[in-house]
């Protein structure tokens, strides 16, 4: 219940922050920390149930008519994903407050972060998988708002709709995929998913669902080819770019395929999806990360490596994949959070991410320069940093699946990530200056504390692998594999062929890292040739495109012209009723009365005079020969033995006449304002407009007559409302609301009506008098 | 009690048709008006038959009934926008009024 409580407080600080902040200033730091440390107090009550690899669960009813119910469900895997999204969350609101002191969006920066703050919460503890759905899309929107903070740039507005585009694009795939996913289980519960896995996977839906959750994952975890938004999204301040694009938000994606593994998993497509996607995404985020120069563009791309990895591992299934992704998954998140909070720290020193300008801060920025060497230590794999066991454990595992290949593609792409790691963490430190380079001045505590905490725990963690591996990775693990899977990380294997491609990919990595000048303008000239076939190209193209249709379709609907609005609602109305009209049955021709001669006599009346209106030039006589049309309508009625319908035509029809001449008599004549022949599209559709509605009164003598709604009215009309004129009860009590509905309708347009003729007469006679007076 | 569904359909046909070309092809103003009221017309009456001919008379009437005091609070506000126009733009041609498409 607890976790309830904080996902809905979470929501209330979305909304209340900006204005705590205005209120309390500097001293809002302590409150806002508090929600990020009461989620980890939660968690950290909950580690035994964890531990012995139970979970805890909840549940409200929320649309129970759809069987969508507020259900969360913390497990190993929620567990530790939680406790990454709240512990760097917490640091996050403190780094913040440093960072973007003084920042005209400040106040409500703090709104946006509470709502992806609990959004992600929700997604990892959300336990019915349409609960999961609309978290999901909450980070999308988050994280629109978060990359857009600085709205006044241009890029950051573009960048924002990229990522919202693509994200949320992937999340229609992906709510179409849950439903699939749902109807074939007949449960929108997770676990009981988890347990159907020979049902989904026999069934014929199978690689649909499966495609389109792989679409939801994959543009959420920037997997190739939608990798292109994430180094767009760097265009959010660092904070942003640490928590959401590094630390959690790009991993949902990653979550998802995890969570869903025991459900979707175990197939050949499944397999051979998630391994090419990995190891596309892989290859093209270490190439593309090596011709950057920009700090955070650099980790943006190996984030995007690293994203294709954790999808490759989880591709490969096994225990030993699993284990290794979330080893992967927690270094990670320790490293690459740790690792923007620097780039972040060096941009607000020097006002500079460009790796040409940067060198010699260690002197100016020790504290950072020292979270930057325990973070580095961690992402070039070095003992005895987490990153170590983890890029021990990546390799083990591509070295377990079927082909060699997997490991070969690895090493080369994780020598790319490692030089790139060693241009991020050491370049700006460690480089001699020279007359380029840009001059910082010191540190703020708040901008290296939460780099360095991040950094000794990633330290601490290699240092007692038993810790991690038995309270972090293993329940995670576990609640994954969905059974007992013993974990034991450990730093030192022995000489293994592990290792020895751990260090070859350390000593690529380094010549690299060391020839930055010689080889990354090669590198920047291949993407340059390669840029017109890019996705991002891809993307902005259909982006242009359906500007162009909007605008071609714009152009031909809605014109200006009032005919062609008219046509085209009437020929869409004629040809969508006509195809429905021609499939049902033949017409009943046969119930042909022959006329009365009165009637025949009402007849002739209102067709002379309806055609006499649009002879006449007179408007007088217009407005009288329609009140003769009405005025015989009415009589119609009386026929029809619809008196109150015959009353309220005299009414209305007198009014009308009335207020026609009162109108007519402020306007001009009317003038033929179009000579020459009828429009030949014109004629025929408006009598196939009167020949459609004519057909269709035809049709209804076909209907057979025992409809519910006359017989429950005739019978309840007296009994119900003590009424006999059934037409007056319907109107005034079965209908009682529409007809209020309408009353108030009729009083508003008086008012209206009143409001145009009289109060904007006034406004114009006060104009006219003034620009009297400047004469 | 009469039933005439037949000769009035003419008049549910002529009504409408006419009402819609001369909406169609009018640039004035109170003439779409004129021609919007005859097209009514049109639909009133076959609502009414409808009603009958599908044995639900009183349903038919009730939403007839509704659709009237519709139609007039179009009217009266159609003309009041066609006297502001009038002073606004000095003339009741709809295609002075392209200007309002932006």
């Amino acid at each position: 219940m607890g976790f309830m409580i904080l996902l809905l407080t979470g929501f209330v600080l979305t909304f209340t922050a900006p204005w705590i902040r205005r209120r309390l200033r500097k001293w809002s730091l302590p409150v806002f920390l508090l929600y990020p440390l009461a989620a980890l107090a939660l968690l950290w009550n909950i580690s035994e149930t964890i531990q012995k690899q139970s979970a805890i669960a909840v549940s409200l009813p929320w649309v129970p008519s759809l069987g969508v119910n507020l259900s969360l469900r913390i497990d190993g895997l929620g567990w530790l994903f939680g406790l990454l999204i709240s512990g760097i969350g917490a640091l996050v609101i403190v780094y913040a407050h440093g960072y973007l002191h003084h920042h005209p969006q400040e106040n409500r920066f703090y709104g946006f972060l509470f709502l992806f703050m609990t959004a992600m919460l929700g997604v990892v503890w959300s336990e019915d998988i349409f609960l999961l759905f609309v978290f999901w899309e909450l980070t999308s929107i988050s994280s629109f708002l978060l990359i857009g903070l600085e709205h006044p740039e241009e890029k950051a507005r573009k960048a924002a709709l990229q990522a919202l585009l693509v994200t949320a694009g992937g999340g229609l795939a992906l709510l179409a995929g849950l439903v699939g996913l749902t109807l074939i289980t007949g449960s929108s519960n997770l676990s009981v998913m988890n347990t159907l896995n020979g049902k989904i996977v026999q069934s014929e839906l199978y690689l649909p669902v499966l495609l389109l959750i792989l679409a939801g994952a994959f543009t959420k975890s920037a997997q190739f080819p939608f990798h292109f938004w994430l180094p767009g999204a760097m265009a959010a301040p660092t904070p942003v770019s640490a928590y959401l694009h590094s630390a959690t938000m790009v991993k949902a994606g990653v979550y998802l395929l995890a969570r869903l593994t025991p459900a979707l998993g175990g197939t050949p497509q499944w397999h051979t999806l998630l391994t090419l996607f990995g190891l596309a995404t892989l290859l093209a985020g270490a190439f593309l990360a090596l011709g950057q120069t920009d700090l955070k563009r650099l980790l943006a791309y190996t984030t995007v490596a690293s994203l294709g990895t954790m999808v490759f591992l989880i591709g490969l299934g096994d225990s030993l994949a699993i284990k290794s992704a979330i080893t992967l998954i927690l270094a990670h998140a320790l490293y690459k959070g740790a690792l923007f909070f620097v780039a972040g720290g060096i941009d607000h020193s020097a006002h500079t991410r460009d790796l040409n300008r940067l060198g010699g801060l260690a002197g100016t920025m020790p504290f950072t320069a020292f979270a930057a060497v325990l973070a580095g230590l961690s992402m070039l794999g070095l003992p005895p940093a987490l990153g170590f066991i983890s890029k021990e454990l990546v390799y083990e595992a591509a070295l377990e699946s079927a082909s060699g290949g997997n490991a070969l593609i690895a090493l080369i792409a994780l020598s790319g990530v490692t030089a790139v790691g060693i241009w991020v963490a050491f370049l700006p430190f460690w480089k001699k200056p020279d007359e380029q380079t840009a001059r910082g001045h010191g540190e703020e505590i708040t901008l290296w504390l939460p780099p360095v905490l991040l950094g000794l725990i990633s330290l601490g963690l290699g240092l007692l692998p038993g810790i991690a591996s038995k309270a972090l990775v293993q329940p995670a693990v576990e609640a994954v594999l969905l059974k007992s899977t013993p974990v034991k990380l450990a730093l030192w294997h022995g000489f293994t062929p592990m290792l020895a491609l751990s260090g070859l990919t350390l000593a690529i990595g380094t010549v690299l890292a060391l020839n930055r000048m010689r080889f990354q303008p090669a590198v920047q000239t291949i993407l340059q040739t390669l840029a017109p076939i890019s996705p991002e190209r891809g993307y902005e193209r259909g982006l242009t495109g359906l500007k162009h249709f909007a605008a071609l379709q714009t152009n031909f609907l809605q014109n200006g012209y009032f005919r062609r609005y008219l046509m085209v609602t009437i020929l869409s109305g004629i040809l969508l009723v006509g195809i429905v009209l021609l499939q049902s049955d033949s017409l009943p021709w046969t119930s042909f009365t022959p006329p009365r001669f009165y009637e025949v006599i009402l007849v002739g009346v209102i067709l002379t005079g309806v055609f006499s209106v649009t002879r006449t030039s007179s408007r007088m006589v217009a407005a009288a020969l329609l009140g003769m049309m009405g005025f015989t309508i009415a009589l119609i009625y009386l026929l029809y033995s619809a008196p109150d319908l015959a009353m309220v035509q005299f009414t209305i029809e007198t009014l009308s006449v009335i207020l026609f001449v009162l109108v007519i008599y402020r306007l001009p004549q009317f003038t033929r304002t179009r000579g020459g022949p009828p429009a030949v599209l014109d004629v025929v559709v408006s009598v196939a407009a009167g020949v459609l509605v004519t057909v269709l009164v035809l049709t209804l003598s076909a209907v057979p007559h025992d409809s519910l709604v006359t017989s429950f009215y005739a019978e309840n009309s007296l009994k119900l409302a003590q009424g006999r004129n059934v037409v007056n009860v319907i109107l005034v009590d079965f209908r009682g609301f529409d007809t209020l509905g309408e009353i108030t309708v009729l009083a508003l347009a008086g008012i209206g009506v009143f409001a145009l003729l009289k109060l904007s007469g006034k406004t114009e006679a006060i104009r006219t008098s003034s620009q009297e007076e400047t004469k | 009690m009469f039933y005439l569904p037949n000769i009035v359909l003419v008049v549910v046909l002529a009504l409408l048709g006419i009402g819609i070309y001369c909406i169609l092809i009018s640039r004035n103003l109170i003439k779409i008006v004129v021609g919007l009221q005859i097209a009514v017309k049109g639909a009133f009456l076959a609502l009414v038959l409808a009603g009958k001919l599908a044995s639900q008379i009183d349903v038919g009437q009730s939403i007839a009934l509704t659709v009237i005091v519709a139609d007039t609070i179009v009217a009266v506000v159609a003309l009041a926008l066609a006297v502001q126009i009038r002073r606004k733009f000095g003339t009741l041609d709809v295609h002075a009024l392209m200007s309002l498409r932006r």
